[in-house]
């Protein structure tokens, strides 16, 4: 019934679990910045955010168009 | 605020939609049949997937649900609400993700009958279809068109909805997913319009200790337990996300989906954090408004922004909002085709026959939506209500039929579904939520409990498969 896929079957890499660790880091670390009042993360984080959005849409339409050129 | 709603912020909102409209026609010309139509050719790549399943996660619920609850109890809304939510969804990613992936179903209820019985994959496709009508999403952009412009409720939810429905039967996923790219864009890249000007306003966490109360800065606020469980609990309901799965199997292979997954975690971490940073700001500038502060979120960008960035801003908004209506619609329709209206009256649907059926069911699904969204007061008690409806019935039956090792039957599955549905409305409907206790808390724990019931009755599925003879 399942299609087996390379991918699936090569399990999860160190690359995913190094995500998931950053994820939980990134937890501690805005919430140890919202408990202490730390008031940069107001002009840091909309930055962050907005530079990963533009990398990542960038690389979608590039993606789009090189799929259907 | 209606006054200073400006001619330019019409323009840059006709802007918007038109080019939504544009991208979905132009991107409909990559459509050569059904799986492009319904699965986007099973070829997302990572930074597509990302920015699609982080623009559909966002919803009015995410956006002015976490606003409205750090505007009344401070970081609370991000520690409570979004930190469980995200720690928990890492095993989704890490095995969920990638097993769907791998197989050949391409919705829930698909998987359900695969996995159960037909029964089972109706009783879901029935609750997805309600889940799909994204009642939520019209009641926030109605209250937003009318806080904004003045507008009726139902007419910006009527024009948004229309909008949303032409650009998805253009292309079916791909134009959904190519329109979420952009809209994750303008959804990120425009909250720093407003945040960084309004931070400063406030005088970061300095003003705001200032002027908000202390407990807003407490990580539980004032919280009761009750209620840090009903949000925690919330956080789970994306592991039977419809719209997820979509994208996990559109996805162009196993490693894709898990890893976008989580890459879409550390983005919504980062973004909840800019919209709880909004919300105390919104309570600092406008705390009389106590009893809305939703309209003290939106009053906020009127106020601070020059006209055509307000217009902007409200677009982001409207990003968050039309990015997750398109993909629920496109679901509910898949749903309707392919798991109830094909299997049960047209065996032999051809693929244009499917194209155009799901462009149908858009359409109806878009106008009940309409129809049945202002029944609710506010954006939060929609998301609670089908959030949990949704949770409650889908949880247990679907990730209990992919993980569950023990006996599998199919009273198990659908004693869970019914048990889940069935309690969350006598619950809230009939008996009228006794003892303020959410019907989610007690619908939740009544499916788990029947799955495991039910497992005990009838014959094991995988042995009848085992046992079953193998055809040509």
């Amino acid at each position: 019934m399942e299609q087996k896929n390379s991918d699936e079957t090569s399990g999860i890499s160190s690359k995913d679990y190094l995500i998931a660790l950053g994820i939980v880091l990134e937890c501690l670390t805005i919430y140890l910045f919202l408990v202490n009042k730390v008031s940069i993360i107001g002009v840091l984080l909309p930055l962050i955010v907005a530079g990963v959005a533009v990398t990542i849409t960038g690389l979608a339409l590039r993606d789009f168009f090189r799929q259907h050129k | 605020m209606v006054e200073n709603w400006h001619v330019l912020d019409w323009l840059a909102v006709a802007l918007y939609l038109g080019t939504m409209i544009f991208v979905g026609w132009y991107v409909a010309r990559k459509v050569k049949n059904s799986t492009d139509f319904l699965m986007a050719g099973r070829s997302l790549t990572y930074p597509m997937v990302v920015a699609t399943l982080a623009a559909t996660w966002y919803g009015s619920g995410a956006v002015f649900g976490t606003a409205q609850l750090a505007y009344t109890s401070g970081i609370a809304a991000f520690i409570v609400w979004c930190i469980p939510a995200h720690l928990g969804r890492i095993p989704l990613a890490l095995w969920v993700a990638p097993k769907v992936r791998g197989l050949k179903e391409t919705t829930i209820p698909a998987l359900l009958g695969r996995l159960y019985a037909k029964p089972v994959a109706i009783l879901g496709a029935l609750l997805i279809l309600c889940f799909s009508t994204r009642i939520m999403d019209i009641v926030s952009v109605g209250f937003m068109g009318y806080t904004v412009t003045g507008l009726p409720n139902w007419i910006t939810g009527a024009v948004i909805v229309g909008v949303v429905i032409v650009y998805s039967l253009f292309g079916g996923l791909w134009s959904v997913v190519m329109t979420d790219v952009l809209q994750f864009l303008l959804m990120t890249t425009l909250t720093l319009l407003l945040l960084v000007p309004v931070w400063n306003l406030v005088g970061g966490f300095d003003g705001l200790s200032a002027t908000i109360p202390a407990e807003h800065f407490r990580p539980t606020g004032d919280m009761t337990i009750g209620q840090m469980l009903i949000f925690f609990l919330l956080g789970f309901q994306v592991y039977a996300d419809p719209a997820a799965y979509q994208r996990f199997g559109a996805s162009n292979n196993a490693g894709t989906a898990r890893r976008a997954y989580l890459t879409c975690l550390l983005i919504w971490l980062a973004f909840d954090t800019v919209i709880t940073m909004l919300g105390l700001c919104a309570r600092s500038l406008y705390p009389e408004l106590i009893e809305q502060p939703n309209i003290a979120f939106l009053t906020m960008a009127i106020d601070n922004l020059p006209p055509f960035l307000t217009g902007l801003y409200m677009c982001s908004i409207l990003a968050v909002i039309m990015s997750t209506m398109s993909s629920f619609y496109l679901v509910g329709a898949t749903t309707m085709t392919v798991d109830l209206v094909k299997p049960l009256f047209m065996p032999h649907m051809n693929d244009k026959q499917q194209i155009t059926l799901t462009r149908l069911f858009m359409v109806v699904i878009g106008l009940c939506g309409v129809l049945m969204a202002f029944q609710f007061k506010t954006v939060l008690d929609a998301v609670i209500f089908l959030g949990g409806l949704y949770l409650a019935s889908a949880f247990a039956p679907v990730l209990g039929g992919l993980f569950w090792k023990g006996r599998l039957t199919v009273a198990g599955g659908f004693c869970s579904m019914l048990v889940g549905m069935g309690v969350t409305i006598v619950w809230k409907f009939i008996l009228g939520t006794p003892f303020g206790v959410n019907a989610m808390l007690v619908a939740l724990p009544a499916s788990i409990a029947f799955f495991f019931i039910g497992n005990m009755f009838g014959e094991d599925i995988r042995t009848r498969t085992a046992n079953a003879p193998v055809s040509k």
